[in-house]
Protein backbone atom coordinates (compact mmCIF):
# COMPACT_ATOMS: atom_id res chain seq x y z
CA UNK A 1 0.00 0.00 0.00
CA UNK A 2 2.76 2.37 1.07
CA UNK A 3 4.75 1.53 -2.05
CA UNK A 4 1.68 2.03 -4.24
CA UNK A 5 1.02 5.56 -2.97
CA UNK A 6 4.66 6.42 -3.64
CA UNK A 7 4.33 5.22 -7.21
CA UNK A 8 1.13 7.25 -7.64
CA UNK A 9 2.96 10.41 -6.55
CA UNK A 10 5.78 9.61 -8.96
CA UNK A 11 3.31 9.18 -11.83
CA UNK A 12 1.54 12.40 -10.84
CA UNK A 13 4.84 14.31 -10.94
CA UNK A 14 5.61 12.87 -14.37
CA UNK A 15 2.09 13.88 -15.44
CA UNK A 16 2.60 17.45 -14.22
CA UNK A 17 5.93 17.61 -16.09
CA UNK A 18 4.28 16.29 -19.26
CA UNK A 19 1.44 18.84 -19.08
CA UNK A 20 3.63 21.80 -18.17
CA UNK A 21 5.94 21.03 -21.07
CA UNK A 22 3.20 20.30 -23.61
CA UNK A 23 1.29 23.43 -22.64
CA UNK A 24 4.40 25.46 -23.46
CA UNK A 25 4.62 26.98 -19.96
CA UNK A 26 8.36 26.37 -20.11
CA UNK A 27 10.76 26.10 -23.00
CA UNK A 28 9.93 22.78 -24.63
CA UNK A 29 13.51 22.57 -25.82
CA UNK A 30 14.93 22.57 -22.30
CA UNK A 31 12.03 20.76 -20.61
CA UNK A 32 10.96 18.23 -23.21
CA UNK A 33 7.84 16.23 -22.28
CA UNK A 34 8.52 13.12 -20.19
CA UNK A 35 7.12 11.00 -23.01
CA UNK A 36 9.75 12.35 -25.42
CA UNK A 37 12.51 11.63 -22.91
CA UNK A 38 11.10 8.16 -22.28
CA UNK A 39 11.14 7.38 -25.99
CA UNK A 40 14.76 8.55 -26.34
CA UNK A 41 15.66 6.69 -23.15
CA UNK A 42 14.24 3.48 -24.55
CA UNK A 43 15.95 3.91 -27.89
CA UNK A 44 19.36 4.63 -26.33
CA UNK A 45 18.92 1.75 -23.90
CA UNK A 46 17.99 -0.81 -26.53
CA UNK A 47 20.79 0.35 -28.83
CA UNK A 48 23.22 -0.19 -25.97
CA UNK A 49 24.58 3.37 -25.95
CA UNK A 50 23.52 4.24 -22.41
CA UNK A 51 24.18 0.81 -20.86
CA UNK A 52 27.74 0.94 -22.24
CA UNK A 53 28.42 4.41 -20.81
CA UNK A 54 26.74 3.60 -17.49
CA UNK A 55 28.66 0.32 -17.36
CA UNK A 56 31.97 2.16 -17.49
CA UNK A 57 30.90 4.52 -14.75
CA UNK A 58 29.64 1.59 -12.67
CA UNK A 59 32.88 -0.34 -13.12
CA UNK A 60 34.96 2.64 -12.00
CA UNK A 61 32.70 3.27 -9.01
CA UNK A 62 32.83 -0.37 -7.90
CA UNK A 63 36.60 -0.60 -8.32
CA UNK A 64 37.08 2.58 -6.29
CA UNK A 65 34.63 1.45 -3.64
CA UNK A 66 36.30 -1.94 -3.18
CA UNK A 67 39.76 -0.40 -3.08
CA UNK A 68 38.54 2.01 -0.41
CA UNK A 69 37.06 -0.88 1.57
CA UNK A 70 40.32 -2.82 1.44
CA UNK A 71 42.29 0.24 2.54
CA UNK A 72 39.96 1.87 5.05
CA UNK A 73 38.37 -1.21 6.63
CA UNK A 74 41.47 -2.73 8.26
CA UNK A 75 42.92 0.69 9.06
CA UNK A 76 39.67 1.73 10.76
CA UNK A 77 39.48 -1.49 12.78
CA UNK A 78 43.08 -0.94 13.81
CA UNK A 79 42.41 2.65 14.86
CA UNK A 80 39.31 1.58 16.74
CA UNK A 81 41.17 -1.05 18.75
CA UNK A 82 44.53 0.57 19.28
CA UNK A 83 44.69 3.78 21.27
CA UNK A 84 48.21 4.44 20.05
CA UNK A 85 47.33 4.11 16.36
CA UNK A 86 44.24 6.23 16.88
CA UNK A 87 46.21 9.02 18.58
CA UNK A 88 48.72 8.87 15.75
CA UNK A 89 46.26 9.12 12.86
CA UNK A 90 43.16 10.90 14.16
CA UNK A 91 44.43 14.47 13.65
CA UNK A 92 45.37 13.75 10.05
CA UNK A 93 42.08 12.00 9.37
CA UNK A 94 40.03 14.77 10.93
CA UNK A 95 41.86 17.36 8.87
CA UNK A 96 41.46 15.63 5.52
CA UNK A 97 38.02 14.09 6.05
CA UNK A 98 35.95 17.28 5.68
CA UNK A 99 37.50 18.11 2.28
CA UNK A 100 34.69 17.62 -0.28
CA UNK A 101 35.89 15.00 -2.80
CA UNK A 102 35.11 17.16 -5.87
CA UNK A 103 37.58 19.69 -4.48
CA UNK A 104 40.45 17.23 -4.88
CA UNK A 105 39.75 16.65 -8.60
CA UNK A 106 41.85 19.62 -9.78
CA UNK A 107 44.76 18.56 -7.58
CA UNK A 108 44.39 14.95 -8.71
CA UNK A 109 44.48 16.13 -12.32
CA UNK A 110 47.76 17.95 -11.69
CA UNK A 111 49.31 14.98 -9.92
CA UNK A 112 47.94 12.10 -11.94
CA UNK A 113 46.79 13.58 -15.23
CA UNK A 114 43.35 12.86 -16.60
CA UNK A 115 43.42 9.11 -17.00
CA UNK A 116 41.86 6.23 -15.10
CA UNK A 117 44.26 6.54 -12.17
CA UNK A 118 43.03 10.08 -11.49
CA UNK A 119 39.38 9.03 -11.58
CA UNK A 120 39.95 5.97 -9.41
CA UNK A 121 41.97 7.79 -6.81
CA UNK A 122 39.32 10.47 -6.43
CA UNK A 123 36.66 7.78 -5.96
CA UNK A 124 38.84 5.99 -3.42
CA UNK A 125 39.34 9.30 -1.61
CA UNK A 126 35.58 9.90 -1.48
CA UNK A 127 34.75 6.40 -0.22
CA UNK A 128 37.68 6.06 2.14
CA UNK A 129 36.46 8.25 4.97
CA UNK A 130 32.86 7.06 5.43
CA UNK A 131 34.18 3.48 5.57
CA UNK A 132 37.04 4.44 7.88
CA UNK A 133 34.79 6.29 10.29
CA UNK A 134 32.30 3.41 10.32
CA UNK A 135 35.09 0.93 11.05
CA UNK A 136 36.67 3.08 13.78
CA UNK A 137 33.33 3.66 15.51
CA UNK A 138 32.35 0.04 15.26
CA UNK A 139 35.62 -1.29 16.61
CA UNK A 140 35.79 1.33 19.35
CA UNK A 141 32.33 0.63 20.69
CA UNK A 142 32.61 -3.10 21.05
CA UNK A 143 30.79 -4.08 24.23
CA UNK A 144 33.54 -4.12 26.94
CA UNK A 145 32.05 -7.33 28.32
CA UNK A 146 32.83 -9.08 25.03
CA UNK A 147 36.45 -8.12 25.26
CA UNK A 148 36.74 -9.18 28.89
CA UNK A 149 35.10 -12.47 28.10
CA UNK A 150 37.41 -12.96 25.14
CA UNK A 151 40.40 -12.16 27.34
CA UNK A 152 39.13 -14.57 30.03
CA UNK A 153 38.94 -17.35 27.43
CA UNK A 154 42.43 -16.47 26.26
CA UNK A 155 41.52 -15.73 22.64
CA UNK A 156 44.40 -15.04 20.31
CA UNK A 157 44.60 -11.68 18.58
CA UNK A 158 43.31 -13.01 15.28
CA UNK A 159 40.49 -14.85 17.04
CA UNK A 160 39.60 -11.65 18.85
CA UNK A 161 39.60 -9.71 15.60
CA UNK A 162 37.58 -12.12 13.47
CA UNK A 163 35.44 -13.64 16.20
CA UNK A 164 34.56 -10.61 18.29
CA UNK A 165 35.58 -7.21 16.95
CA UNK A 166 34.67 -7.66 13.28
CA UNK A 167 31.16 -9.00 13.93
CA UNK A 168 30.52 -6.39 16.60
CA UNK A 169 31.79 -3.61 14.35
CA UNK A 170 29.89 -5.04 11.38
CA UNK A 171 26.76 -2.88 11.52
CA UNK A 172 28.73 0.33 11.92
CA UNK A 173 31.15 -0.68 9.18
CA UNK A 174 28.18 -1.55 6.98
CA UNK A 175 26.59 1.84 7.64
CA UNK A 176 29.83 3.53 6.58
CA UNK A 177 30.00 1.37 3.49
CA UNK A 178 26.43 2.22 2.59
CA UNK A 179 27.23 5.94 2.84
CA UNK A 180 30.17 5.37 0.52
CA UNK A 181 28.10 3.71 -2.23
CA UNK A 182 26.32 6.82 -3.54
CA UNK A 183 29.51 8.81 -2.97
CA UNK A 184 31.35 6.45 -5.30
CA UNK A 185 28.78 7.00 -8.04
CA UNK A 186 28.63 10.77 -7.55
CA UNK A 187 32.37 11.20 -7.71
CA UNK A 188 32.73 8.78 -10.62
CA UNK A 189 30.27 10.92 -12.60
CA UNK A 190 31.95 14.16 -11.55
CA UNK A 191 35.39 12.90 -12.50
CA UNK A 192 34.02 11.98 -15.92
CA UNK A 193 32.94 15.56 -16.45
CA UNK A 194 36.58 16.65 -16.73
CA UNK A 195 39.18 15.22 -19.01
CA UNK A 196 37.16 12.21 -20.07
CA UNK A 197 35.98 10.71 -23.29
CA UNK A 198 33.63 8.07 -21.90
CA UNK A 199 31.29 7.32 -19.03
CA UNK A 200 27.80 8.51 -18.27
CA UNK A 201 29.00 11.79 -16.71
CA UNK A 202 30.85 12.60 -19.89
CA UNK A 203 27.83 11.58 -21.96
CA UNK A 204 25.45 13.87 -20.08
CA UNK A 205 27.78 16.83 -20.41
CA UNK A 206 28.37 16.20 -24.09
CA UNK A 207 24.64 16.01 -24.81
CA UNK A 208 24.07 19.28 -22.96
CA UNK A 209 26.85 20.97 -24.93
CA UNK A 210 25.47 19.79 -28.25
CA UNK A 211 21.89 20.73 -27.34
CA UNK A 212 20.73 17.11 -27.44
CA UNK A 213 18.47 17.78 -24.46
CA UNK A 214 16.23 14.65 -24.40
CA UNK A 215 19.41 12.53 -24.67
CA UNK A 216 20.85 14.47 -21.73
CA UNK A 217 17.81 13.73 -19.55
CA UNK A 218 17.89 10.10 -20.64
CA UNK A 219 21.46 9.93 -19.31
CA UNK A 220 20.38 11.49 -16.03
CA UNK A 221 17.53 8.98 -15.78
CA UNK A 222 19.98 6.13 -16.28
CA UNK A 223 22.07 7.47 -13.44
CA UNK A 224 19.02 7.60 -11.21
CA UNK A 225 18.16 4.02 -11.99
CA UNK A 226 21.78 2.91 -11.57
CA UNK A 227 21.96 4.62 -8.17
CA UNK A 228 18.68 3.09 -7.08
CA UNK A 229 19.80 -0.35 -8.18
CA UNK A 230 23.15 -0.06 -6.38
CA UNK A 231 21.52 1.09 -3.16
CA UNK A 232 18.94 -1.68 -3.23
CA UNK A 233 21.56 -4.33 -4.00
CA UNK A 234 23.85 -3.11 -1.24
CA UNK A 235 21.01 -2.98 1.30
CA UNK A 236 19.90 -6.48 0.37
CA UNK A 237 23.43 -7.78 0.59
CA UNK A 238 24.18 -6.12 3.88
CA UNK A 239 20.97 -7.17 5.57
CA UNK A 240 21.67 -10.75 4.53
CA UNK A 241 25.23 -10.48 5.82
CA UNK A 242 24.04 -8.97 9.11
CA UNK A 243 20.91 -11.04 9.49
CA UNK A 244 22.06 -12.22 12.92
CA UNK A 245 22.21 -8.66 14.20
CA UNK A 246 19.15 -7.56 16.16
CA UNK A 247 19.62 -3.82 15.74
CA UNK A 248 20.18 -4.05 12.01
CA UNK A 249 17.09 -6.16 11.49
CA UNK A 250 14.86 -4.09 13.72
CA UNK A 251 15.42 -0.91 11.81
CA UNK A 252 18.77 0.63 12.73
CA UNK A 253 20.01 -0.28 9.31
CA UNK A 254 16.87 0.07 7.30
CA UNK B 1 6.37 15.07 4.09
CA UNK B 2 9.48 15.04 1.91
CA UNK B 3 7.53 14.23 -1.25
CA UNK B 4 5.27 17.25 -0.77
CA UNK B 5 8.36 19.38 -0.25
CA UNK B 6 9.92 17.94 -3.38
CA UNK B 7 6.77 18.58 -5.38
CA UNK B 8 6.67 22.15 -4.12
CA UNK B 9 10.30 22.60 -5.08
CA UNK B 10 9.76 21.22 -8.58
CA UNK B 11 6.70 23.40 -9.04
CA UNK B 12 8.56 26.48 -7.88
CA UNK B 13 11.22 25.71 -10.50
CA UNK B 14 8.58 25.68 -13.20
CA UNK B 15 7.14 28.95 -11.92
CA UNK B 16 10.56 30.57 -11.73
CA UNK B 17 11.41 29.93 -15.37
CA UNK B 18 8.64 32.09 -16.92
CA UNK B 19 9.46 34.78 -14.34
CA UNK B 20 13.01 34.92 -15.68
CA UNK B 21 11.65 35.37 -19.18
CA UNK B 22 10.32 38.82 -18.30
CA UNK B 23 12.20 41.55 -20.15
CA UNK B 24 15.03 43.04 -18.09
CA UNK B 25 15.32 46.82 -18.08
CA UNK B 26 18.95 47.14 -19.20
CA UNK B 27 20.08 44.97 -22.09
CA UNK B 28 21.81 41.95 -20.56
CA UNK B 29 24.70 40.60 -22.59
CA UNK B 30 26.61 37.41 -21.89
CA UNK B 31 30.23 37.24 -23.02
CA UNK B 32 33.35 35.17 -22.36
CA UNK B 33 36.26 37.07 -20.79
CA UNK B 34 38.75 36.19 -23.54
CA UNK B 35 40.28 37.91 -26.55
CA UNK B 36 37.47 36.69 -28.82
CA UNK B 37 35.06 39.02 -26.98
CA UNK B 38 37.36 42.03 -27.14
CA UNK B 39 34.64 43.99 -28.98
CA UNK B 40 32.56 44.02 -25.83
CA UNK B 41 35.29 45.62 -23.72
CA UNK B 42 36.12 48.17 -26.42
CA UNK B 43 32.46 49.13 -26.93
CA UNK B 44 32.14 49.67 -23.19
CA UNK B 45 35.44 51.56 -22.74
CA UNK B 46 34.83 53.80 -25.76
CA UNK B 47 31.21 54.45 -24.80
CA UNK B 48 29.74 52.98 -28.00
CA UNK B 49 26.82 51.34 -26.17
CA UNK B 50 25.91 54.60 -24.43
CA UNK B 51 26.25 56.51 -27.72
CA UNK B 52 23.65 54.17 -29.21
CA UNK B 53 21.35 54.84 -26.26
CA UNK B 54 21.84 51.37 -24.83
CA UNK B 55 22.15 50.56 -21.14
CA UNK B 56 24.13 47.34 -21.31
CA UNK B 57 24.69 45.08 -18.34
CA UNK B 58 27.42 42.58 -19.18
CA UNK B 59 27.81 39.17 -17.61
CA UNK B 60 31.18 37.43 -17.92
CA UNK B 61 30.35 33.75 -18.36
CA UNK B 62 32.17 30.48 -18.86
CA UNK B 63 31.16 29.69 -22.39
CA UNK B 64 28.42 29.04 -24.90
CA UNK B 65 27.14 26.08 -22.89
CA UNK B 66 26.13 28.48 -20.10
CA UNK B 67 25.25 31.47 -22.24
CA UNK B 68 22.86 29.66 -24.61
CA UNK B 69 20.45 28.47 -21.89
CA UNK B 70 20.43 31.99 -20.42
CA UNK B 71 19.56 33.49 -23.81
CA UNK B 72 16.93 30.80 -24.41
CA UNK B 73 15.35 31.48 -21.02
CA UNK B 74 15.32 35.23 -21.61
CA UNK B 75 17.74 35.97 -18.77
CA UNK B 76 20.12 37.43 -21.35
CA UNK B 77 19.01 39.38 -24.42
CA UNK B 78 22.21 38.80 -26.37
CA UNK B 79 25.10 36.43 -25.88
CA UNK B 80 28.40 35.50 -27.47
CA UNK B 81 28.87 31.95 -28.64
CA UNK B 82 31.20 29.97 -30.82
CA UNK B 83 29.75 29.17 -34.22
CA UNK B 84 29.41 25.41 -33.83
CA UNK B 85 27.23 25.66 -30.71
CA UNK B 86 24.76 27.86 -32.56
CA UNK B 87 24.86 25.55 -35.59
CA UNK B 88 24.06 22.53 -33.39
CA UNK B 89 21.41 24.43 -31.43
CA UNK B 90 19.73 25.45 -34.69
CA UNK B 91 19.72 21.84 -35.86
CA UNK B 92 18.00 20.84 -32.61
CA UNK B 93 15.24 23.40 -33.09
CA UNK B 94 16.55 26.34 -31.06
CA UNK B 95 15.51 29.71 -32.42
CA UNK B 96 19.00 31.30 -32.32
CA UNK B 97 20.64 33.52 -34.91
CA UNK B 98 23.77 35.65 -35.07
CA UNK B 99 22.94 39.35 -35.23
CA UNK B 100 26.56 40.53 -35.43
CA UNK B 101 29.89 38.83 -36.14
CA UNK B 102 32.16 38.28 -33.17
CA UNK B 103 35.51 37.05 -34.36
CA UNK B 104 36.96 35.56 -37.50
CA UNK B 105 39.96 33.33 -38.01
CA UNK B 106 42.16 34.11 -41.00
CA UNK B 107 44.78 31.54 -41.95
CA UNK B 108 48.29 32.94 -41.73
CA UNK B 109 47.47 36.22 -40.04
CA UNK B 110 44.74 35.70 -37.46
CA UNK B 111 45.14 32.13 -36.25
CA UNK B 112 44.02 32.24 -32.65
CA UNK B 113 44.14 28.45 -32.40
CA UNK B 114 47.13 26.18 -32.74
CA UNK B 115 47.85 22.49 -32.38
CA UNK B 116 50.68 22.16 -29.86
CA UNK B 117 52.92 19.30 -28.83
CA UNK B 118 55.36 19.30 -25.90
CA UNK B 119 58.67 20.98 -26.76
CA UNK B 120 60.53 17.66 -26.54
CA UNK B 121 57.92 15.65 -28.43
CA UNK B 122 59.20 13.28 -31.13
CA UNK B 123 55.99 13.85 -33.12
CA UNK B 124 56.59 16.00 -36.18
CA UNK B 125 53.33 15.75 -38.12
CA UNK B 126 49.61 15.30 -37.58
CA UNK B 127 49.91 11.80 -39.03
CA UNK B 128 52.23 11.00 -36.13
CA UNK B 129 49.29 11.50 -33.77
CA UNK B 130 47.52 8.34 -34.96
CA UNK B 131 46.69 6.28 -31.88
CA UNK B 132 47.67 9.15 -29.61
CA UNK B 133 45.50 11.29 -27.32
CA UNK B 134 44.83 14.95 -28.05
CA UNK B 135 43.22 17.50 -25.72
CA UNK B 136 40.33 19.64 -26.95
CA UNK B 137 38.37 22.02 -24.75
CA UNK B 138 34.99 20.51 -25.55
CA UNK B 139 33.99 17.44 -27.48
CA UNK B 140 31.25 17.80 -30.04
CA UNK B 141 32.43 21.30 -30.83
CA UNK B 142 34.38 23.35 -33.34
CA UNK B 143 37.67 21.90 -32.13
CA UNK B 144 36.56 18.28 -32.44
CA UNK B 145 35.45 18.97 -36.02
CA UNK B 146 38.80 20.66 -36.70
CA UNK B 147 40.80 17.70 -35.33
CA UNK B 148 38.80 15.19 -37.37
CA UNK B 149 39.40 17.26 -40.50
CA UNK B 150 43.12 17.60 -39.70
CA UNK B 151 43.44 13.84 -39.28
CA UNK B 152 41.75 13.19 -42.59
CA UNK B 153 43.95 15.74 -44.34
CA UNK B 154 47.03 14.04 -42.88
CA UNK B 155 45.89 10.78 -44.43
CA UNK B 156 44.85 8.97 -41.26
CA UNK B 157 41.33 7.92 -40.25
CA UNK B 158 39.32 10.81 -38.76
CA UNK B 159 38.86 8.85 -35.52
CA UNK B 160 42.42 7.52 -35.35
CA UNK B 161 43.20 10.26 -32.85
CA UNK B 162 41.64 9.88 -29.41
CA UNK B 163 40.18 13.17 -28.18
CA UNK B 164 39.72 14.04 -24.51
CA UNK B 165 38.21 17.09 -22.91
CA UNK B 166 40.62 19.31 -21.03
CA UNK B 167 39.88 22.95 -20.18
CA UNK B 168 42.18 25.35 -22.09
CA UNK B 169 44.10 26.51 -18.98
CA UNK B 170 44.91 22.89 -18.02
CA UNK B 171 46.15 21.74 -21.43
CA UNK B 172 49.80 22.66 -20.96
CA UNK B 173 49.80 20.74 -17.68
CA UNK B 174 48.14 17.71 -19.27
CA UNK B 175 50.83 17.71 -21.97
CA UNK B 176 53.61 18.04 -19.44
CA UNK B 177 52.17 15.10 -17.48
CA UNK B 178 52.01 13.01 -20.60
CA UNK B 179 48.24 12.51 -20.27
CA UNK B 180 47.87 13.89 -23.79
CA UNK B 181 50.41 13.97 -26.58
CA UNK B 182 49.08 17.16 -28.19
CA UNK B 183 46.59 19.91 -27.47
CA UNK B 184 44.39 22.03 -29.70
CA UNK B 185 44.51 25.27 -27.77
CA UNK B 186 43.97 28.97 -28.33
CA UNK B 187 45.36 32.33 -27.36
CA UNK B 188 46.68 33.41 -24.94
CA UNK B 189 47.64 29.84 -24.04
CA UNK B 190 49.41 29.26 -27.38
CA UNK B 191 51.76 32.21 -26.96
CA UNK B 192 52.19 31.51 -23.26
CA UNK B 193 53.20 27.86 -23.69
CA UNK B 194 55.40 28.49 -26.71
CA UNK B 195 57.20 31.51 -25.25
CA UNK B 196 57.86 29.62 -22.01
CA UNK B 197 59.49 26.91 -24.10
CA UNK B 198 56.97 24.31 -22.88
CA UNK B 199 55.48 23.55 -26.26
CA UNK B 200 56.01 23.86 -29.97
CA UNK B 201 53.51 24.36 -32.76
CA UNK B 202 52.62 21.26 -34.76
CA UNK B 203 50.00 23.00 -36.90
CA UNK B 204 49.53 26.77 -36.87
CA UNK B 205 46.16 26.73 -38.68
CA UNK B 206 44.24 23.75 -37.29
CA UNK B 207 40.94 25.24 -38.45
CA UNK B 208 41.99 25.50 -42.08
CA UNK B 209 39.31 23.00 -43.15
CA UNK B 210 36.66 25.62 -42.42
CA UNK B 211 38.09 27.88 -45.12
CA UNK B 212 39.53 31.31 -44.57
CA UNK B 213 38.22 33.51 -43.14
CA UNK B 214 35.83 31.48 -40.99
CA UNK B 215 33.53 32.74 -38.26
CA UNK B 216 34.85 31.65 -34.85
CA UNK B 217 31.85 33.04 -33.04
CA UNK B 218 29.53 35.97 -32.74
CA UNK B 219 26.75 37.80 -30.98
CA UNK B 220 23.51 35.86 -31.06
CA UNK B 221 19.97 36.19 -29.81
CA UNK B 222 16.67 34.43 -30.26
CA UNK B 223 15.15 35.36 -33.61
CA UNK B 224 11.95 36.12 -31.70
CA UNK B 225 13.84 38.55 -29.50
CA UNK B 226 15.44 40.30 -32.49
CA UNK B 227 11.99 40.68 -34.04
CA UNK B 228 10.47 42.10 -30.86
CA UNK B 229 13.45 44.37 -30.05
CA UNK B 230 14.48 45.70 -33.47
CA UNK B 231 15.85 49.01 -32.19
CA UNK B 232 17.94 47.45 -29.42
CA UNK B 233 19.23 44.70 -31.70
CA UNK B 234 20.26 47.20 -34.39
CA UNK B 235 21.86 49.55 -31.84
CA UNK B 236 23.87 46.67 -30.37
CA UNK B 237 25.02 45.53 -33.81
CA UNK B 238 26.14 49.10 -34.63
CA UNK B 239 28.02 49.42 -31.32
CA UNK B 240 30.00 46.20 -31.80
CA UNK B 241 30.68 47.11 -35.44
CA UNK B 242 32.15 50.40 -34.24
CA UNK B 243 34.23 48.46 -31.73
CA UNK B 244 35.45 46.21 -34.57
CA UNK B 245 36.49 49.28 -36.55
CA UNK B 246 38.28 50.68 -33.49
CA UNK B 247 40.23 47.43 -32.96
CA UNK B 248 41.22 47.46 -36.62
CA UNK B 249 42.43 51.07 -36.44
CA UNK B 250 43.99 51.02 -32.94
CA UNK B 251 45.37 47.55 -32.32
CA UNK B 252 47.78 48.70 -29.58
CA UNK B 253 45.05 50.49 -27.63
CA UNK B 254 42.77 47.48 -28.09
CA UNK B 255 45.43 45.19 -26.62
CA UNK B 256 45.78 47.53 -23.65
CA UNK B 257 42.05 47.37 -23.03
CA UNK B 258 42.20 43.57 -23.30
CA UNK B 259 45.00 43.32 -20.78
CA UNK B 260 43.24 45.66 -18.32
CA UNK B 261 39.88 43.96 -18.58
CA UNK B 262 40.95 40.31 -18.62
CA UNK B 263 43.90 40.70 -16.19
CA UNK B 264 46.10 39.26 -18.90
CA UNK B 265 49.78 40.13 -18.38
CA UNK B 266 50.51 43.17 -20.63
CA UNK B 267 53.54 41.53 -22.23
CA UNK B 268 51.37 38.51 -23.16
CA UNK B 269 48.53 40.75 -24.37
CA UNK B 270 51.01 42.53 -26.63
CA UNK B 271 52.24 39.27 -28.16
CA UNK B 272 49.16 37.11 -28.66
CA UNK B 273 47.44 36.69 -32.01
CA UNK B 274 44.04 38.35 -32.10
CA UNK B 275 41.18 37.20 -34.31
CA UNK B 276 39.91 39.57 -36.97
CA UNK B 277 36.76 41.45 -36.07
CA UNK B 278 34.64 41.91 -39.18
CA UNK B 279 31.95 44.56 -39.29
CA UNK B 280 29.27 42.64 -41.14
CA UNK B 281 28.01 39.07 -41.28
CA UNK B 282 29.18 37.02 -44.23
CA UNK B 283 27.39 33.71 -44.85
CA UNK B 284 30.52 32.44 -46.60
CA UNK B 285 32.45 32.60 -43.29
CA UNK B 286 29.92 30.13 -41.85
CA UNK B 287 29.35 27.74 -44.72
CA UNK B 288 32.66 25.94 -44.27
CA UNK B 289 32.04 25.39 -40.56
CA UNK B 290 28.59 23.96 -41.27
CA UNK B 291 29.97 21.64 -43.96
CA UNK B 292 32.82 20.32 -41.81
CA UNK B 293 30.46 19.81 -38.85
CA UNK B 294 28.16 17.77 -41.07
CA UNK B 295 31.03 15.85 -42.63
CA UNK B 296 32.29 14.61 -39.27
CA UNK B 297 28.95 13.70 -37.78
CA UNK B 298 28.42 16.58 -35.38
CA UNK B 299 25.52 17.69 -37.53
CA UNK B 300 23.01 15.32 -39.16
CA UNK B 301 22.86 17.33 -42.38
CA UNK B 302 24.14 20.72 -43.58
CA UNK B 303 21.85 23.73 -43.95
CA UNK B 304 22.20 27.15 -45.62
CA UNK B 305 24.21 29.55 -43.45
CA UNK B 306 21.55 32.24 -43.92
CA UNK B 307 19.26 30.28 -41.59
CA UNK B 308 21.28 31.32 -38.58
CA UNK B 309 22.09 34.87 -39.64
CA UNK B 310 19.65 37.57 -38.72
CA UNK B 311 21.34 40.94 -39.01
CA UNK B 312 18.85 43.57 -37.87
CA UNK B 313 17.97 46.36 -40.27
CA UNK B 314 20.52 49.12 -39.68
Amino acid sequence: MKRLSGIIVLCALAGVWECVSRAGLVSKLYFPPVSTIAAVFWELTVSGTLPAQAGETFARAVAGLLAALVLAGPLGLGMGTSRRLSALLTPAVELVRPVPPPAVIPAAMLLLGIGTSMKLSVIVFACFFPILVGAVDGARHVEPGFRLTAAAYGLRRSQLLFGVILPAAGPSLAAGFRTAVPMALIVAVLSEMVGASSGIGHYILRMQRTFAIPEMYAGVAWLGILGLGCNLAVERGLSRLLRWHEGWKSGMGR
Amino acid sequence: MPIAALAAFVLSLFLAVPALAADPAPLKVGYIPVGDCLQYYVAEEEGYFAAEGLAVAGAAMKGGAVIAPAVEGGELGIGWSNTVSIILAHAKGFDFAFLAPGAEGVAGTNDVHALLVPADSPITSVAGLAGKTVAVNTLGNINEAAMRALAQKAGIAPDAIRLVEVPFPDMAGAMAKGSVQAALTLEPFVTDAVSRGAAKVLDPSPHAAFGSPYLIGGWFAKKGWIKSHPAEAAAFARAVAKAAAFIDANPEKARQILSQRTKLAPELAAKIVLPRFPQSLDPKALAGVIDVSARFGLLAKPFPAAEILDAPAQ
